[in-house]
């Protein structure tokens, strides 16, 4: 029991993040959830880790998917419960994409897709 | 806070969006090309998405949840404007629908940026953001269409004054417009009426479209207080056939 408690103190943000680099887009698989700027927090608090995040668009159907795939691998790192909030505080928009990802996605999207979400 | 007027506003917008999307979505398929196939798709994935968050709201609010409220509520509780409710019919009129609904959207969000209510007011700005793009494409092929070919103007101006009636029912006022004004939920909608007729003269006006003059009597009112179309109830049958074929005990 205190060895599990001490290995819970020991994790920190960043290592949630790491894990969150794991987590595909669903819709664009070759990118993560990290890469596509749409966490907008990581906080932890005594056992549990809290993510927040933010649709591209506010009917995204991959909300659900991304929640879950979140969750699971944030759980991998041994917290009691992975607390994933949805919300509009911080909107995302193609700036919170990371420059690399903003070149790989150029190449993937049609002109369309991109007008109707960007 | 009064919360009966706030979920009221709450329903008759997520209701709107509910149900111009599923209308919108009938495009799928049968645009006059494939560009308008999307566009009208996505538009419509869009307005089901904001229908979906403005139930989500409801259901903070004490409402059941947003699959319940979109497909097992009964006829009279659903606040839509009529307008919503008619058929796709021909392009001209979907597209001077889309024009005129996305305008008073694209106008009411914006407004409600301000709310006191701010899980209200971060979803619209949020959703104003996307809006913006349904009346790019609303403004664009009624100033192309009315200034086309004869044929097309004069199509676009019939579907413009069958139109116009109901458009003017989005903004059937509410029995809570003075609640919802003194604290500050939303400006109302004689205000939003007055603003919309702003933007939407200007285009119309570049597209050599003339706004139909008709009598106050004639606007079609009765939406925001349950009553509707004949064109309601099939368009629900049809959209909750499947949740309604095995309510029981269906998971999904």
């Amino acid at each position: 029991m205190v060895s599990k408690m001490v290995e819970l103190i020991n994790h920190t943000v960043e290592e949630i993040w790491s894990a969150l680099e794991n987590v595909k887009d669903p819709e664009i698989p070759v990118l993560t959830v990290v890469d596509m700027g749409i966490i907008t927090s990581v906080e932890i608090s005594g056992s549990i880790a809290i993510v927040t995040m933010t649709p591209t668009f506010v009917g995204c159907p991959a909300i659900g998917v991304m929640k879950k795939s979140i969750q699971e691998e944030v759980s991998k790192l041994g917290f009691e419960e992975v607390v994933v909030h949805v919300d509009f505080e911080t909107q995302w928009t193609s700036d919170r994409m990371k420059p690399e990802a903003k070149k790989q996605i150029g190449k993937i999207w049609t002109s369309s897709t991109v007008y109707n979400r960007w | 806070m009064n919360t009966l007027a706030l979920k009221d506003l709450l329903f008759k917008m997520a209701d709107d969006a509910l149900i111009i999307g599923h209308r919108n979505s009938e495009w799928t398929g049968i645009g006059p090309m494939l560009e308008e196939d999307l566009a009208f798709s996505s538009m419509s994935q869009d307005k089901i998405g904001h229908a979906q968050a403005l139930y989500n709201l409801l259901h903070d609010l004490g409402e059941a949840d947003a699959d319940t409220l979109a497909f097992k509520r009964e006829e009279k509780n659903f606040k839509c404007c009529q307008f919503v409710e008619l058929p796709i019919g021909e392009y001209d009129f979907s597209i001077v629908r889309q024009f005129l609904f996305d305008t008073a959207e694209l106008i009411r969000y914006d407004m409600l940026t301000q709310s006191s209510y701010q899980p209200l007011s971060l979803l619209a700005k949020k959703v104003k953001g996307e809006i913006k793009y349904h009346v790019m494409h609303g403004d664009t092929f009624v100033k192309q269409l009315g200034k086309g070919t004869e044929e097309s103007h004069a199509r676009m101006q019939s579907a413009l004054n069958y139109a116009w009636p109901y458009a003017l029912g989005i903004f059937e006022k509410s029995e809570y417009e003075t609640s919802l004004l003194s604290e500050n939920i939303f400006i109302g909608e004689e205000e939003l009426k007055k603003r919309w007729l702003e933007k939407i003269s200007l285009v119309l006006e570049s597209a050599n479209l003339i706004i139909p003059s008709i009598d106050d009597a004639k606007v079609v009112y009765g939406g925001r207080k349950g009553f509707h179309s004949e064109f309601l109830s099939p368009l629900l049958d049809e959209m909750c056939e499947v949740t309604r074929s095995d309510e029981a005990t269906a998971e999904w």
